[in-house]
């Protein structure tokens, strides 16, 4: 007989531990905190919107691979550190961020959640029926009573007679909805925005990561009805999608996913065929671009931007690469890093938009830490690490081994002290936040927080730039995320602004990157640098030459005598034609500033290999402005 | 935090003891463990996971693949135990150690539930982290070192010349930068986010109503016109008491968790047999036993 049932007998043992403990006046006084997802009213609204900054992707230890590496934190103890509070890392020492979040989330690995289930209190209802108030009453009194009323608990559990009640699945709290009240707990509206949110974990074939972070602009009341997909039930990102669908018909609620780390995805994450092989078709393409608003180009585990042997004239698409295999560090076959980056997916977007009548790679610019230490941080001087073991205990974390493959590893300094996302929104707010990722109006950070505009138009000119930017941008044109279709042969104009992080590193340039799509179908990319700080000259081939290095390797020192405070312009397309569909991004750089292995190498006074990067230039790239012909 | 303790402790191992007896119930005699049966309530708890997921019933196909990945987990799972596969794994080791912290902290919730009386108390002695930190508004321009060799010079000269003017002439007399010249309503910490620096700090010694400074921020050198300084007040307990219920609770989670697991760390033996150094191995077998 198969009679293990695994939710009833953990309702039983917790009704026994409720009606053990002898405490109800305990559960009358509890103070539980209003859903707080809806007090808005007195928050301030700016139509021109403010920058907020906040990470997509955090695991913690209730995620399992941050759990095998002896991850302890909580969603709770990762809500306080984005705060800025002092917590306990899970090595022992204490951490900080000098600058605090203004909005995050925790992204668990769904597989590996709503397995506990949990009693909650509240027991009322239970009392109200004889026989459970019986064993209330004679449990406490322990001695014979207790065992009898214990015995008949366990003798109408093995006969099936427990009362219905005690059998009603609303007695189980599962993680996801701890999840949940956690999110709900930190959620102050004007203040600090949570969103409720899970990862998607696919490793087709057994590491080509394919893996989605999904995320909820609702809150506790329509969250906690669903339980999470798992990619034990299905691997199928179309199944991902149906399921997001499926949730927003019958709760009424709003949900997007943002894929991650194409470049582990061993040619998978923009192949242009349906996960089993079947081709796409028009429903596919629909699906995706109604969902996956968004991708991330910035984490620890490397950029998924641009690679340089794709965008071979980008002399900055050379960093942070981790393009050495899928996440078991399988080796890539010819012709993967096509199907991985974002750069491409942009301009064969315009191609397969040309096919489908909707571009499935519609994607804004996203990036998160992934971190599975609960402590997201990008801070290059401040530096936690993606797992318990390469938390700065540990002294020579750059020479630990952060994924192992047969003939590989990928190495502690590998990791890049990488990223956040900069959203434009009317007000802190989950509504609002949300609302801005989803018509993609934000950018990825390398972990700058430099404040950078982007609009696009017909009419800009030097005034609007000078005068109040944002208002003419809004007024004028789209900003980052948007669309603009062809006005006669009129050349589209994009305005630009960039101003540096307060505490931050001065600014190298702005660049517009270009992708078209030609009448052959072919499609095409091109750098241009738009503005940059001093009297560089472009060379021969319109190249500015690089800005300089103030880094100090023996103190790790950089000084803001290079570089500008602030860069903007107004660019006009010089090759535009305007029958052609085009999509245009800016990418902003920062002077060089000390990587996070420097920190490490002058403070712990340790030599490291000569192959080691100790100096970094962070980036931020907008999400780009599409143009369409028609 | 002990005197809580005494009493409940003995619950916490009762339950533990009650998981220990229902579960060594539920595995059956030898003869039972090679037959796979699908009950009732095993089949409403599938359905339901799945109507959680998709808030509809499965069709046939999707129930007929339900049970199909459902039994492959079970024969796995079943002839793991048979080898002793969970013996040692770190997994599943970390995973019931995991259990049972969710379990403590169910119980710390039911124990130590957050009365008003608790959460007065806690404020009390809690208050500086509540504080409403110091509020300002005031108008700026920033005099940056990319534009000028001698920022400082160049702020005390426009302060001498337009400093007694109308306030608003002073609009245009700084460097051109995408920082507003209005701040209105900014807590301190918002300020420190927004212009980093020093300059949020020292706004608390800067007049009202006139122009001053200059004063560093991350940008440059700014002239403030300060007109609004109102210093941190000690909130209501009503305003904050939802954040006064998660922080006493978090508090109180993590020190139960550290009570249960004191005491349960009691009943065992503990001694390091390895191989160490002698005075090292009695430090750590001392830190081990009273932390």
């Amino acid at each position: 007989m198969e009679r293990h049932r695994p939710c009833s007998t953990l309702i039983l043992a917790l009704l026994i531990l409720m009606i053990g403990c002898g405490n109800p006046s305990a559960n009358e006084n509890q103070v539980t905190a209003a859903p707080p997802s809806e007090q808005q009213s007195n928050v301030q609204s700016n139509p021109l919107r403010d920058v907020y900054f906040g990470d997509t992707h955090v695991h913690t230890g209730w995620s399992m691979d941050a759990g095998l590496d002896g991850a302890v934190k909580s969603p709770r103890d990762a809500y306080r550190y984005a705060l800025g509070e002092k917590v306990e890392a899970n090595s022992g020492i204490d951490v900080q961020l000098k600058y605090a979040y203004d909005w995050f989330m925790v992204t668990d690995h769904s597989d590996a959640m709503g397995v506990v289930n949990k009693m909650i209190e509240g027991n009322e209802e239970m009392m109200a029926v004889d026989v459970v108030k019986k064993w209330a009453e004679a449990i406490p009194k322990g001695g014979e009573e207790a065992a009898s009323a214990k015995s008949e608990l366990v003798r109408m559990q093995a006969n099936e007679e427990l009362p219905a009640i005690v059998m009603d699945p609303k007695w189980m709290k599962t993680a996801w909805e701890e999840t949940v009240d956690a999110a709900e707990e930190f959620n102050k509206p004007g203040e600090f925005t949570t969103f409720i949110a899970y990862e998607w974990t696919v490793n087709a074939d057994g590491g080509n990561n394919l893996h989605r972070n999904v995320i909820f602009r609702d809150g506790a009341d329509k969250t906690k009805n669903v339980l999470p997909l798992t990619t034990f039930e299905t691997q199928d990102p179309l199944k991902l999608w149906e399921w997001l669908q499926n949730y927003e018909n019958s709760t009424g609620g709003q949900v997007l996913a943002i894929p991650h780390n194409g470049n582990m995805s061993n040619g998978r994450m923009f192949e242009e065929q349906q996960f089993d092989g079947s081709p796409m078709t028009k429903e596919w393409a629909n699906l995706r671009n109604k969902y996956e608003r968004l991708y991330e180009l910035y984490q620890i585990k490397g950029q998924s931007e641009a690679h340089p042997s794709l965008s071979t004239t980008d002399e900055f698409a050379d960093y942070a690469l981790w393009d050495r295999g899928n996440l078991i560090l399988r080796p890539k076959k010819e012709g993967d890093l096509e199907y991985e980056y974002w750069r491409e997916a942009l301009k064969s977007g315009l191609r397969l938009e040309q096919e489908f009548g909707i571009n499935p790679f519609k994607y804004g610019a996203n990036a998160g830490t992934d971190t599975h230490t609960g402590l997201s941080s990008t801070e290059e001087d401040n530096y936690n690490g993606k797992f318990k073991t390469l938390e700065p205990t540990n002294h020579q974390r750059w020479n630990f081994p952060l994924l192992e493959g047969v003939n590989d590893n990928y190495m502690g300094w590998e990791q890049e002290a990488a990223g956040f996302m900069g959203v434009w929104a009317e007000s802190n707010t989950r509504e609002a936040i949300w609302d801005a990722m989803k018509r993609r109006e934000t950018y990825a950070s390398s972990g700058s927080r430099m404040k950078v505009r982007f609009f696009g138009g017909f009419d800009f000119t030097e005034e609007d730039l000078n005068g109040n930017l944002a208002q003419a941008g809004y007024d004028k044109g789209v900003p980052m995320g948007g669309d603009i279709s062809g006005s006669g042969n009129q050349s589209p104009i994009f305005m630009v602004s960039a101003l540096k992080a307060p505490n931050g590193a001065n600014l190298d340039r702005i660049q517009i990157i270009k992708g078209w799509l030609d009448v052959n179908g072919q499609t095409h990319e091109k750098v241009y640098d738009v503005i940059w700080s001093g009297d560089r000259k472009p060379d021969s081939n319109g190249k500015v030459p690089p800005v300089g290095n103030t880094v100090n390797l023996e103190t790790a020192e950089y000084t803001n005598t290079i570089g500008s405070a602030e860069l903007k312009a107004v660019f006009k397309d010089p090759d535009f034609d305007p029958s052609l569909s085009a999509v245009y991004y800016v990418r902003v750089l920062e002077i060089p500033t000390p990587r996070w292995t420097l920190y490490d190498k002058v403070r712990f006074n340790i030599e490291m290999d000569q192959n080691v990067p100790l100096v970094t230039q962070e980036r931020v790239a907008t999400s780009p402005i599409w143009y369409d012909p028609n | 935090m002990k005197k809580i303790f005494a009493e409940p402790l003995v619950h916490f191992l009762l339950l533990g003891l009650a998981i220990f007896l229902l579960y060594g119930w539920v595995s059956d005699d030898e003869s039972d463990k090679n037959k796979i049966i699908i009950d009732d309530s095993h089949l409403a708890h599938l359905k339901s996971i799945w109507e959680l997921q998709w808030n509809r019933a499965p069709t046939e196909e999707e129930l007929q693949g339900i049970l199909e990945k459902h039994l492959q987990k079970e024969v796995f799972y079943r002839e793991a135990l048979k080898v002793n596969l969970d013996h040692n794994d770190e997994v599943v080791k970390r995973r019931l150690a995991q259990k049972m912290e969710f379990l403590s902290d169910d119980f710390s919730a039911l124990v130590d539930a957050p009365t008003d009386e608790k959460l007065l108390e806690y404020f009390k002695s809690n208050q500086e982290q509540y504080l409403v930190p110091y509020q300002f508004s005031f108008k700026q321009i920033v005099f940056t070192h990319d534009k000028h060799q001698d920022p400082q010079t160049a702020s005390q000269m426009v302060l001498e010349k337009y400093g007694s003017k109308p306030v608003d002439d002073m609009y245009d007399k700084g460097d051109l930068l995408s920082i507003p010249f209005n701040f209105e309503n900014l807590y301190e910490p918002q300020v420190e986010q927004e212009l980093g620096g020093n300059l949020a700090a020292s706004l608390h010694d800067l007049p009202l109503n006139e122009w001053s400074g200059p004063v560093e921020s991350g940008y440059g050198l700014h002239l403030i016109y300060l007109t609004k300084k109102q210093a941190p007040s000690i909130p209501e307990f009503q305003e904050i008491r939802d954040e006064l219920v998660r922080d006493y609770s978090y508090q109180a989670e993590k020190e139960n968790q550290q009570a249960i697991y004191q005491s349960l760390k009691n009943n065992y033996q503990i001694e390091i047999t390895a191989d160490l150094d002698k005075q090292l191995l009695e430090r750590l077998q001392a830190n081990l036993i009273q932390p």
